[in-house]
């Protein structure tokens, strides 16, 4: 343990403040763009913290960055910048390095609020390092316990300043917070919220958070907010980790199926080339909206418990205020939903009554064509209303305003028209 | 910065209280993949299919993973059907997803059904992983919850209806039939040998602790909400109902499972048909906590025409949440694990694990409880030191549980009973525990001061038995 410290002690003093500003605007110029503005990770990882994938000294940074990992859409950037960029780039990486860092945690068995536990001299029953530094009470395994993390948080010269901490927890006694071996003057602002404030400089501060279980819910949310904002609890950084998370579909396309901001529930997304997406509705065959550009969102879902929804990305064509809808004899009608199929292009099947319809969707240039098949016993009366206003071309069948009456029922195609969106 | 914090790298599982002869094995997943499992089956030739939160299927064959589908919505269920086709229970959809062309990967995503409602709650799971005896598939459907969550909510849970709280099946030809009201948050669906269904609840409103209950046609298991999809109900009906009232509707559950002793957060019943690969535990349940990270057992008794039966822990240490368990055909029992939205005891935040028999080791447990007209006949699977029991060295204690809207019960009624007589068969495995008992009541017998006559005292010595019918004699 010592030795890493006198490392990075070492190592943060020795980086030149040229260096830095260097490599800040080469960051700014490219890097930010994958990374995060404040390097806190979007389609790739966050660049702050202890989890490092390929290894977190300088050497090895300068290495995933001069080799990158094409696969996962990071080029070889030793080809592009040379390597005193690249020196700089890193200096600058290192020097925004902040949050907790090492921490060990201790657990004392059949300890209750009313036996009291005597912090320094008592022996824990357990007593681990962790691999991700954070507080959570849910880690022993005993039902009855104190529980103690002792760590230290690494404060960047960027974010030395005021702090409040700011917590959750589902119990008022048994716990307390210190920061340089001083306890924190810890106030609850309601039944289960508290807060305390303190100065923190730049460079590590020795942390300790202590805890007597007096409540069964293991729930902590804490958090240093301040000049940046630092998530001390395990649930805090989950909480915080709603960082973009972007579906990507290359060359081909993909189908997804989430909560969806605006869009009614089971709504399944097709995102043709990340150029352009739709949702349609496996109730009726609707298309409920068309973006042109990046496809989905689906960060704000995919963490904690799901409670918020993904977000559509780009440049919406129409929303689900005005759909594309399938009417048959005049009305839209509720339908059976079949299913999808995935080979060659996305292709979703319907019935209603003895009839059955598919739609079939795929790029043409600049156009999103969606291809209308039934197969049918009876030429049943089907008729498609278009949101006004929107530019499209109908092939077998004739266009009057809005509305689009196919010639032959067992084939029709719409194609719409769109503008790319870098 | 990993490098200064590669730190150590300890397995918790080397703390954990695990009865002796089993192993716990960790299976790496595939890297930088979200591998939340909800969703867990083996087939005959051991791969192993999972489907993850994030909306993936993957499937893990001779050692390699590979991904089988993507983009589903939160698939809390997986099953295998005989023709090879894999029915997830996602979100808003009960799907079989189908590789026709036979390249390792699903082509057709085939509605089995979208009868019920969802409505975009997070809290509307739609779990499953069960094909019953007629091939029929199963579901159960999740309450809604949060802040400001619509419809019809009278306690912590809400429904705006569409079979929210209901047990449903499919049949092969498609079609929906709502069979079992009053669920609360019904996260693991199971049958046992004989392909009866089994499903768990999870402690809350009208839930005073978690349950194991037999799902059976046309009955209602607590939770009063449900009923708003019934035509003779109505939400100002149920509104107006009491706790009473809604408690003489209710079929009382197989086992309750006491909180913060055995389980939090139950999740699937996996039937032990291993016939004695995984140790001396046959024709019991296992079912994973998604809180507590263990395993615990439950055997049944058939008494007075319906199902009660005993709980009793397994293993502790597990890495993350085990939400879904599974036999392998190997007899190695295996965990999908996930902590996300709530947490789980362990240091990851998801994962597969699998609990490994020795072949030969037998522990020191309680084997079985089984209720008799006048006690307990309690089956050990190593002979007791027969001066190592007495009336006073074995702890008795019973309560029962308070049915009512607020968000769990405490015991009901705790005493601690006298005990009458005790004997121990010939083999020293029996014990034959008499008292005087009374209906509608939890028994705890607690058996720590208990040694084997190889001087060992039990790993897990307490035993929780439902009683709800005596024998008569």
């Amino acid at each position: 343990m010592k030795l890493y410290w006198i490392f990075l002690v070492f190592l943060t003093i020795n980086l030149s403040a040229k260096n830095i500003s260097e490599g800040e605007s080469l960051y700014k110029s490219v890097c930010f763009a994958c990374h995060g503005k404040n390097l806190e990770g979007a389609t790739g990882p966050k660049l702050t913290d202890v989890e490092w994938l390929h290894g977190g000294s300088k050497e090895q940074i300068i290495n995933s960055i001069e080799k990158g990992f094409p696969e996962k859409g990071m080029v070889a950037f030793g080809s592009v910048f040379n390597s005193e960029q690249i020196s700089d780039l890193v200096d600058f990486i290192l020097s925004r390095q902040h949050g907790l860092r090492s921490m060990e945690y201790k657990v004392y068995h059949n300890v209750t609020v009313e036996t009291k536990l005597d912090w320094q001299n008592q022996k824990p029953d357990k007593q681990l390092k962790l691999n991700f530094p954070r507080v959570n009470l849910n880690l022993p395994e005993v039902d009855q316990f104190g529980l103690s993390f002792k760590g230290t948080i690494l404060i960047a010269e960027h974010l030395a300043g005021d702090y409040t901490l700011k917590g959750l927890i589902r119990q008022q006694n048994g716990f307390e917070i210190l920061i340089d071996n001083k306890k924190l003057d810890i106030k609850f602002t309601d039944k289960s919220r508290f807060e305390a404030g303190l100065k923190l400089v730049e460079g590590y501060h020795d942390f300790e958070f202590r805890y007597i279980k007096d409540f069964k819910d293991g729930t902590l949310l804490l958090d240093l907010e301040g000049k940046g904002h630092i998530p001390i609890s395990g649930q805090s950084i989950q909480k915080s980790m709603t960082s973009s998370h972007i579906v990507k579909a290359n060359e081909s396309f993909t189908i997804t199926r989430k909560r969806i901001q605006a869009l009614p529930p089971g709504s399944i997304i097709v995102n043709h080339q990340d150029r352009l997406s739709y949702a349609i509705n496996p109730k009726d065959g609707s298309i409920d909206a068309v973006w042109s550009g990046k496809s989905l969102d689906i960060g704000p879902n995919i963490y904690a418990r799901g409670q918020q929804a993904a977000k559509t990305l780009g440049k919406q064509l129409f929303d689900l205020s005005e759909s594309i809808e399938l009417l048959i004899d005049g009305e839209q009608r509720q339908l059976k939903f079949v299913g999808y199929a995935n080979k060659p292009s996305p292709k979703f099947i319907y019935r209603y009554g003895a009839d059955e319809l598919s739609i079939e969707s795929f790029l043409d240039d600049q156009e999103l064509v969606f291809n209308y098949i039934s197969s049918s016993p009876i030429e049943p009366d089907f008729k498609l209303s278009l949101p006004n206003g929107l530019d499209f071309i109908g092939a077998f069948g004739k266009r009057e305003g809005h509305i689009f009456t196919p010639q032959n029922q067992s084939f029709f195609q719409i194609s719409i028209p769109f503008e790319e969106v870098k | 910065m990993k490098v200064f914090l590669v730190l150590f790298s300890l397995s918790l599982a080397c703390f954990a209280a695990t009865p002796e002869g089993y192993r716990i094995e960790t299976i790496e997943t595939p890297q930088n993949v979200f591998f939340h499992i909800a969703g867990l089956d083996i087939t005959k030739d051991g791969s192993i299919y999972c489907c993850t939160r994030y909306g993936d299927v993957w499937i893990l064959k001779k050692g390699v993973w590979s991904k089988f589908a993507s983009g589903l919505q939160e698939p809390c269920g997986l099953v295998v059907d005989k023709d090879g086709s894999v029915i997830v229970t996602q979100k808003a959809e009960m799907t079989k997803l189908v590789d026709s062309d036979k390249d390792g990967q699903a082509d057709l995503f085939l509605n089995l059904t979208n009868a019920f409602e969802f409505h975009n709650n997070y809290h509307e799971f739609n779990f499953g992983g069960v094909i019953d005896n007629d091939g029929n598939y199963i579901g159960t459907l999740n309450l809604a919850a949060g802040r400001n969550v619509p419809g019809l909510r009278i306690s912590t849970m809400a429904t705006e209806g569409g079979y929210r709280g209901w047990a449903y099946k499919v049949s092969p030809s498609g079609k929906f039939t709502p069979f079992a009201s009053g669920l609360r948050s019904p996260a693991g669906v199971g049958k046992n040998n004989l392909g009866e269904l089994f499903f768990t609840d999870n402690q809350g409103d009208f839930v005073p602790t978690s349950t194991l209950n037999h799902l059976e046609d046309g009955k209602f298991y607590g939770h009063p909400i449900s009923l708003l999809d019934k035509p003779e109900f109505s939400a100002k009906k149920i509104e107006n109902m009491s706790d009473e009232e809604f408690d003489k509707l209710r079929t009382l559950p197989v086992v309750w499972i006491p909180q913060e002793e055995v389980a939090n957060s139950p999740g699937n019943p996996e039937w032990n048909a291993t016939k004695g690969k995984f140790g001396p535990f046959d024709d019991q349940f296992f079912i994973g906590d998604q809180t507590r990270s263990n395993i615990f057992r439950v055997s049944l008794q058939k008494v007075g025409e319906r199902y009660q039966g005993c709980v009793i822990d397994f293993m502790s240490g597990l890495q993350s949440g085990n939400i879904r368990l599974k036999f392998g055909p190997d007899g190695a029992l295996w965990a999908g694990q996930t902590n996300r939205g709530w947490g789980s005891r362990g240091s990851k935040s998801f994962g597969l694990q699998k609990v490994v028999w020795d072949g030969t080791t037998v522990p020191f447990e309680i084997q079985d409880i089984k209720l008799i007209s006048d006690g307990f006949k309690v089956t050990f699977t190593q002979a007791l030191d027969s001066g190592s029991i007495s009336k006073e060295s074995i702890g008795m204690s019973q309560w029962w549980y308070k049915y009512s809207r607020a968000y769990g019960s405490p015991k009901i009624g705790l005493q601690l009973p006298k005990i009458d007589s005790l004997r121990l068969s010939k083999d020293g495995k029996v014990l034959t525990v008499k008292l005087p008992l009374q209906k509608e009541q939890v028994y705890c017998l607690d058996f720590r001061e208990v040694i084997s006559q190889h001087g060992k005292a039990l790993q897990n010595y307490k035993a929780y038995y439902t009683l709800v019918n005596l024998i008569d004699e």
